[in-house]
């Protein structure tokens, strides 16, 4: 490479290289005096300290664990707490022989090998200075026969410490949730710093959903130890912060009832205040006793009720995607009338089929016989199938599903509890997506029945009930109604939150499908009449049943003959006082075989409960609603 | 400060001396930290080694293969003349830049990060080896571009260019450590290189702004970068390790608990073999311990820079660039290290040169001083006839061919 280089130039090069090593030379002097200073800082200066801090006197960091918020239901009944409970503890690098020591407690202790198991787990993986469970919830016994011979255990010590217990059993466990150890998949989603100490983590429900609410912020003393690392002193601590109570919504009472009445089924039942979006009762059934998870359940009974055929695990009320039958109607009539494509009083006549033209295929209606002429009124309160056929093909699937969609048949409602899924209102547009092929004519007509690809979860079917009472009020049910600082009592109250709201102009249309809902339930010819002759109260309610087991063209149902478990799934949706509504509420009994028989006396258990045993028919503006 | 003589290389070496003329202060400095090291290691590793594999020395016997590859590294480093690195800068530089893609693609990933290559038989840390490279091509491009990196603003950027990209890539590991190492260094090297110093300063206040931007947008940074000083606000999380650190200092005081007497490597400082290995070192021998090797490393980085000045005195341009380079890198990390150990700079995943446990940085240290040691044997410090003679001659002058370059390597 040529480069003009003069003498000249090469000097001055030389030069400035060389004042620019000095400088960098000055610098990296000055960067050296720096770590010397500091190391005489530490090594010298504060060598007392730090020689306090880590040997004579071993100074430990110990976590202090918040104490979980408790949950309580809306009238302050204890659904959640926490009770103490003693633990036996290991500090490894205390213990000489593990393994002997281990034996040696056993003598004193019920020691168990998953206990051991699970210890040895730990072992490997924690540092050596820090405790590692043994044994929880050691009876009084064993504390006692412990605290006799402890002198002969060092570096094994009791731990007191709190444990979740839920004093109600397995009461609404599927809206609660519940605790459990915190695993690993979950260490890496925490901030681990302020789970140091803490035992437990909301697994499920309630409890997963508002766990930053609840678990509160971790406390830090430093301890003053002894050679055997037995506390002498605190020497300075940090309180930890409280989790928050959680007031829910939820009513026991109404819960209990919802779940005694679905004691010896598989369903759910949800129950909302239409006026706020509170979740009343959010019931599925079977359930289990969430306190079995909490201390670690045992493979034997876990794989009990994993393999249950009833499904006790499984959260119907939130998961459970079921098509909602005939409880869609109300809805649909009511898309008739907003398009305005029916004439309430203009009646088709069913002969107990329905054909679409150059198909030989016959949708066929519940009722053999056919109903003879019918309008609106006569189809909802007989549950008509064919007027609703005839009614979804002039809508078509789209107005259709542009139209079930902000009563949230296709979106999650948004409920404050974890595991929710959403329902499917079918379109073409999905159809193309999902399954790659066009819309049929014949899938809409069955969509007008709440067949087909419809499905829906018990608390969407509860939430759109609710609007539909409220005349398009579309609000997010909740759970928690207010948070309350354990320490100072303060209540911050949630506030109410409303989804996409329907553009509800004129209430002409709504008012008549709930006057044709109330006949479904006080009229004599009703499909819901079994719960609505003695109500003192005005029911608006539309039962369903929801096919599980295809019949050929040419077969019967009689649910006599089919197997329990293929029977039709029974629905029921209701609202009451229908002119004032307090309550809202979808049930689903799964293969119940009948809505009107099986599904709504269960409705009509927890809105007496609610209007009549708590008083909310009282407030009730009952203008016009004498049944 | 004779002529020192290894008769080992006698058949490979200057043909003209018929010896090696090494520098014995580098030489003894680096031999004496590679000692300390393993001494250390084989200290600090030996509670950590018992648990997790049950032989107490593991980590020492795999250390002192490491040194001894190392060393063995150094020696073919020290029989190839320097010509040779300086024409093979670019492609280094090229095999390096294609490492740091792969150890993304292929690495494997430990405790978060993605920095090592499985090549069989060893883990290859290819961030070490780009330090060494990046040094060597820069040393080429200086000599090369002086002109151009004098003069104009482009010749000062191009270069910024390449450690934004290198730096890019090794934070995508992410390793901060290494990033912060190498963008120093090159900075140092265009110092010296006789870059414009408004450029610096435009360059500081570039990077001064970023990092206010970064800050002000989210305050959280800012609590992370100072949470090293005090540690003590977080002592579970992130201030673990320092506390730990910082408790084995104050053990320390002047002499020290006693070799192996560190209660501190005893689980309670995680990581004490490799990044913390100082930390031991600090608790076992105190203050004099540390003293030396500060003083040590000290020494290796003023005589790297005499090195570098004689051979600029000689006119080797390149051989200064790269002692200089090798300074600056080596006692920049030294440094880092050090004042992490000690809570003086935010923690970083960084090695010891020459001390801490782990086969790239071993390895790449040795070859970096062995290079250091070529240039002192090309350009000899003493003003003896000889010396002076052969120091007078510029490599430049006399290109050996592609054939002799080859005699060479062989």
């Amino acid at each position: 490479m040529a480069r003009p280089t003069t003498l000249k130039d090469h000097f001055r090069e030389t030069r400035l290289f060389s004042s620019r090593a000095m400088v960098a030379l000055v610098f990296t002097i000055a960067l050296m005096l720096v770590l010397v200073a500091r190391l005489v800082d530490l090594q010298v200066i504060k060598h007392a300290t730090y020689t306090v801090l880590s040997d004579q006197n071993r100074v430990h960091i110990a976590a202090l664990p918040p104490t979980r918020g408790l949950i309580f239901d809306r009238n302050g009944v204890l659904l959640a707490q926490n009770l103490p409970s003693y633990s036996l503890q290991i500090v490894p690098e205390q213990v000489d022989d593990v393994d002997a020591t281990i034996a040696r407690l056993r003598q004193l202790i019920a020691i168990t090998d998953d206990d051991e198991r699970r210890f040895r787990k730990r072992y490997k993986s924690s540092r050596r200075f820090k405790p590692i469970t043994l044994r929880t919830r050691l009876s009084d016994q064993e504390v006692a026969r412990f605290a006799v011979n402890r002198h002969r255990f060092p570096g094994v010590d009791i731990a007191a410490r709190l444990y979740r217990h839920y004093p109600q059993g397995r009461l609404a466990v599927h809206a609660l949730g519940y605790v459990g150890r915190i695993n690993e998949r979950e260490l890496q989603n925490i901030d681990t710093s302020n789970y140091e100490g803490t035992d437990f983590i909301g697994k499920t429900g309630i409890e997963k959903f508002y766990e930053d609410i609840l678990h509160g912020e971790v406390g830090v003393q430093q301890v003053e130890t002894n050679a055997q690392g037995r506390t002498l002193r605190v020497l300075e601590q940090t309180p930890p912060v409280p989790g928050l109570n959680l007031h829910l919504t939820l009513d026991a009472d109404l819960q209990r009832i919802a779940e005694q009445a679905l004691v010896e089924e598989r369903g759910a039942v949800v129950a909302i205040d239409p006026r706020d979006g509170s979740v009343l009762v959010l019931a599925s059934m079977p359930g289990f006793d969430p306190n079995l998870f909490v201390g670690g359940i045992d493979g034997k009974t876990y794989r009990a009720l994993r393999d249950s055929p009833d499904q006790p695990l499984f959260n119907r009320a939130l998961r459970g995607r079921y098509p909602p039958g005939s409880t869609l109607k109300p809805f649909i009539g009511l898309a008739g009338l907003e398009y305005g494509v029916v004439e309430p009083d203009a009646s088709i006549y069913c002969p107990g089929w329905y054909m679409l033209d150059g198909d030989d295929h016959k949708y066929r209606d519940w009722k053999k016989s056919g109903h003879g002429p019918v309008d609106l009124n006569r189809s909802m309160v007989e549950s008509c199938d064919v007027y609703y056929y005839d009614l979804a093909l002039t809508l078509g699937i789209d107005r259709l599903s542009s139209f079930l969609e902000p009563f949230g048949f296709n979106d999650l409602t948004g409920i404050d509890t974890s595991g929710e899924l959403a329902g499917l209102v079918p379109s073409r547009e999905w159809k193309r997506r999902a399954k790659r092929e066009p819309w049929y004519p014949g899938e809409t007509l069955i969509t007008g029945i709440g067949q087909g690809f419809n499905l829906v979860t018990p608390l969407a079917l509860a939430s759109a009930t609710a609007t539909l009472s409220t005349y398009g009020q579309h609000l997010r049910p909740r759970l928690v109604a207010a948070t309350e600082d354990p320490y100072s009592g303060e209540v911050v109250d949630f506030p109410v939150v409303s989804n996409i709201a329907i553009a509800a102009e004129d209430h002409a249309n709504w008012q008549y499908i709930i006057k044709t809902m109330i006949e479904s339930v006080h009229s004599p010819r009703g499909t819901a009449r079994r719960i609505g002759k003695d109500a003192p109260y005005t029911i608006a309610g539309k039962t369903g049943t929801a096919q599980v087991f295809g019949i050929k063209q040419d077969e019967e149902y009689v649910e006599e003959d089919i197997e329990k478990r293929l029977r039709d799934h029974a629905l029921f949706i209701a609202f009451a006082p229908a002119h004032d509504p307090r309550i809202a509420v979808a049930v689903i009994v799964e293969n119940g075989g009948s809505g009107g028989a099986v599904a709504a006396p269960i409705a009509r258990k927890v809105m007496d409960a609610w209007l009549l045993d708590k008083g909310h028919l009282a407030d009730a503006a009952t203008a016009g609603d004498t049944p | 400060m004779s002529v020192s003589v290894i008769p080992v290389l006698r058949p490979l070496g200057d043909a003209r001396h018929g010896r090696f003329t090494l520098d014995p202060w580098l030489l003894g400095a680096v031999l004496a930290l590679l000692a300390l090291g393993l001494v250390m290691v084989a200290s600090a590793s030996i509670a950590i080694a018992e648990r997790q594999t049950g032989q107490p020395f593991y980590y020492f016997w795999r250390q002192a293969l490491f040194v001894a590859a190392g060393l063995f590294a150094g020696m073919l480093v020290l029989r190839a003349r320097l010509v040779y690195w300086e024409r093979l800068g670019p492609a280094l530089l090229l095999l390096g830049l294609v490492l740091l893609v792969a150890v993304l693609g292929l690495g494997r990933e430990i405790n978060g990060s993605t920095r090592w290559l499985n090549l069989g038989l060893f883990n290859l840390q290819p961030s070490e080896l780009v330090k060494l490279f990046i040094v060597v091509y820069l040393a080429g491009y200086l000599v090369r571009r002086g002109e151009e990196v004098r003069r104009s603003v482009k010749g000062f950027l191009k270069p910024m260019l390449l450690v934004a990209l290198i730096g890019a890539l090794l934070l995508a590991e992410p390793d901060f450590g290494a990033t912060a190492v190498i963008t120093a260094t090159v900075l140092g090297m265009m110092f010296l290189g006789g870059v414009r110093l408004w450029q610096f300063g435009v360059l500081f206040a570039g990077i001064l702004g970023a990092a206010a931007t970064l800050v002000l947008t989210a305050p959280y940074r800012m609590a992370r970068l100072t949470s090293f000083v005090d540690p003590w606000a977080d002592p579970f999380d992130s201030g673990f390790q320092l506390t730990q650190a910082l408790i084995a200092f104050g053990r320390g005081e002047w002499f020290g608990v006693g070799l192996g007497g560190s209660v501190q490597k005893l689980f309670y400082l995680p990581e004490a073999h490799t990044d913390f290995l100082f930390a031991v070192l600090a608790e076992e021998l105190g203050l004099m311990g540390v003293l030396a090797v500060v003083g040590l490393f000290g020494l290796l980085v003023w005589r790297a820079f005499l090195i570098g000045r004689r051979a600029q005195q000689a006119g080797s341009d390149f051989a200064a660039y790269l002692s200089y380079g090798l300074g600056l890198w080596l006692g920049m990390q030294a440094f880092i290290n050090l004042g992490v150990n000690m809570g003086v700079l935010p923690t970083k995943g960084l090695t010891l040169p020459l001390m801490s446990y782990g086969g790239s940085s071993i390895v790449v240290t040795c070859m970096a001083c062995a290079l250091l040691l070529r240039v002192s044997h090309e350009h000899p410090l003493q003003r003896q006839p000889l010396a002076r003679r052969a120091a007078g001659r510029p490599a430049a002058k006399r290109p050996p061919t592609l054939k002799a370059a080859r005699r060479v390597q062989a």
